[in-house]
């Protein structure tokens, strides 16, 4: 497993490749039934894999990526765990440690490196990103005095990202990265794009749900998640991938009506499709707005499964053909959307809304790509 | 070799596609989105068809990635950490199975949650299926490890 936080993967330095390697031949496992868990192989399977646990451990003994960095000031002794070891680095620039290091890049944790630092140094503060997972292991369940310091012991925050500033902090050395705000900057809320279908889909419903009432609404992981934020408000539910869908089925279960699920097409096809199926199997009445943008849009606009075949997979998995109602999310048809929307709720059964109109920045994003190549045809 | 000014997430595929993988399965999610992307529009990657389509979710991709390997051919899989959650029951049982090409699994956390639900910590997932955890430093690391990883 490769495990990296997003200040390492959405910041950029300068990398040096290594010579290309040439792709494996096709070539099947020498043992036909290695993936086959039956029981009674999937035991011998297990002792397989905790018998090479040793065999890790030596690797990470051995590894380049944990790297012990002795000093004389043994007062102290610090384990930094990834991208911890850079903000390390930015303490102290050129790896001039006063205190000994131990740089972790690879598990099972070194036996032997990180006995060597506890034992040797007063102290040992754990930085890592994350959970305290380290610092758990180091400090014990009953070891309230222990001398490993850390998330646990309130050296450093339980919670959120760790930075240059929070591990000068813990060493006691002064802040000095980065710049205070300003006053004149005002916190800015993400919110939904200026001609975003979504907007539309929010509008309409708020009106049909004038009706109805209130807190009836679940939905997803999505750019239309933004729709709990004011001016719409409109949704009561964000937990993961397809719950919408599920929740408003429990929630019809429990007597909740009308019951309304608002997903997007690829969250959909991600892990909703089952969870509706569940609806249909028992008839749950329960209205699933699929907004279709035709894209991943949070993510930046990544190809949708769902693009072209919606409506096909809704009717096959077994919502009623007249119940699956496709409309525009625009200004313009905002009454057919609230009365349509008011039709499926009152309907006892599983209906699916899809308003269809696509994501505004793949749009635009199209729209310049065509403009260019017309220009370049031009010349 | 040569020098190249890259994203983490970047490095991680550049590193795979220099290890020799043949292919790459992911979801979309923040921050691990970019290892994919990048892979769709390398020149290498296009030249050798190294697959980079997107799967339908986690556990899909983690499947696949489990296939390619079955076949003995390199494979990674990329997702964000809520990611591993859906692909969990694939993930966990691949370290049982073991692989028969080598099989890189990318994992991107988000403490302080720029972007996600929660900031749990995938190395706990990687202890709990008992497999080793590379956690890079700097890019160069990013690369290396994932180079020498898959």
């Amino acid at each position: 497993m490769m495990r990296i936080t997003t200040r390492l993967s959405h910041s950029r330095a300068g990398i040096e490749t290594r010579p290309l390697k040439q792709e494996n031949k096709l070539k099947y496992p020498e043992d036909p039934i290695q993936f086959v868990l039956l029981p009674s192989n999937a035991r011998k399977r297990y002792k397989g894999l905790l018998s090479l646990q040793s065999l890790m451990e030596q690797e990470s003994e051995r590894s380049s990526f944990n790297t012990y960095y002795p000093a004389r000031n043994k007062s102290l002794g610090i384990i930094a765990c990834g991208i911890a070891f850079n903000y390390l680095m930015e303490n102290y620039p050129e790896r001039k440690f006063p205190h000994p290091v131990l740089q972790l890049g690879q598990y099972p944790l070194p036996f032997s490196k990180v006995e060597k630092i506890v034992n040797e140094c007063e102290q040992v503060l754990i930085l890592e990103d994350g959970y305290p997972l380290v610092e758990e292991m180091l400090k014990g369940y009953l070891d309230k005095n222990s001398k490993i310091k850390g998330r646990l012991d309130g050296t450093i925050p339980r919670d959120g990202e760790l930075n240059p500033d929070i591990v000068a902090k813990a060493l006691g050395k002064e802040v000095k990265f980065g710049m205070k705000v300003p006053d004149i900057v005002a916190n800015r809320p993400p919110e939904l794009c200026a001609g975003c279908s979504h907007r539309d889909i929010y509008n309409a419903l708020n009106e049909t749900m004038k009706e109805f009432g209130k807190q009836k609404v679940f939905s997803d992981i999505g750019c239309y998640t933004l729709g709990a934020l004011p001016p719409w408000n409109s949704i009561n539910s964000c937990v993961d991938m397809g719950a919408s869908i599920t929740m408003a089925k429990g929630a019809a279960d429990a007597g909740v009506h009308p019951s309304i699920a608002v997903i997007g097409d690829s969250t959909f096809t991600h892990s909703g499709m089952t969870a509706l199926l569940d609806c249909v199997y028992e008839n749950t009445p329960v209205t699933v707005i699929i907004s279709d943008n035709g894209t991943t849009g949070m993510t930046g606009g990544q190809a949708s499964h769902a693009t072209g075949r919606l409506e096909e997979i809704c009717i096959g998995l077994g919502v009623k053909p007249e119940h699956v109602r496709v409309l525009t999310p625009l200004p313009k048809y905002h009454d057919e959307m609230v009365n349509v929307l008011r039709e499926e709720m009152l309907y006892e059964g599983v209906s699916v809304v899809i308003p269809r109109r696509e994501c505004i920045q793949t749009l635009g994003r199209i729209k310049k790509e065509v403009k260019v190549k017309v220009e370049e045809v031009v010349k | 070799m040569e020098k190249l000014l890259l994203l983490g997430a970047e490095a991680i595929a550049q590193g795979a596609i220099d290890g020799g993988m043949s292919g790459v399965y992911a979801y979309p999610g923040t921050p691990s989105t970019e290892i994919t992307e990048y892979v769709q529009h390398n020149k290498v990657a296009i030249e050798r068809k190294l697959h980079s389509q997107w799967s339908a979710n986690e556990k899909t991709a983690m499947e696949a990635g489990l296939g390619m390997s079955y076949a003995g051919k390199r494979a990674m899989v990329c997702m964000k950490h809520v990611g591993l959650n859906v692909a969990a029951d694939a993930f966990i049982n691949s370290a049982i199975t073991g692989v028969n090409g080598g099989l890189i699994v990318a994992v991107a956390d988000d403490p302080s949650m720029h972007s996600s639900q929660n900031e749990q910590d995938s190395r706990f997932f990687g202890k709990f299926a008992m497999i080793p955890i590379f956690e890079p430093a700097s890019q160069q690391e990013a690369y290396d490890m994932t180079y020498e990883g898959i």
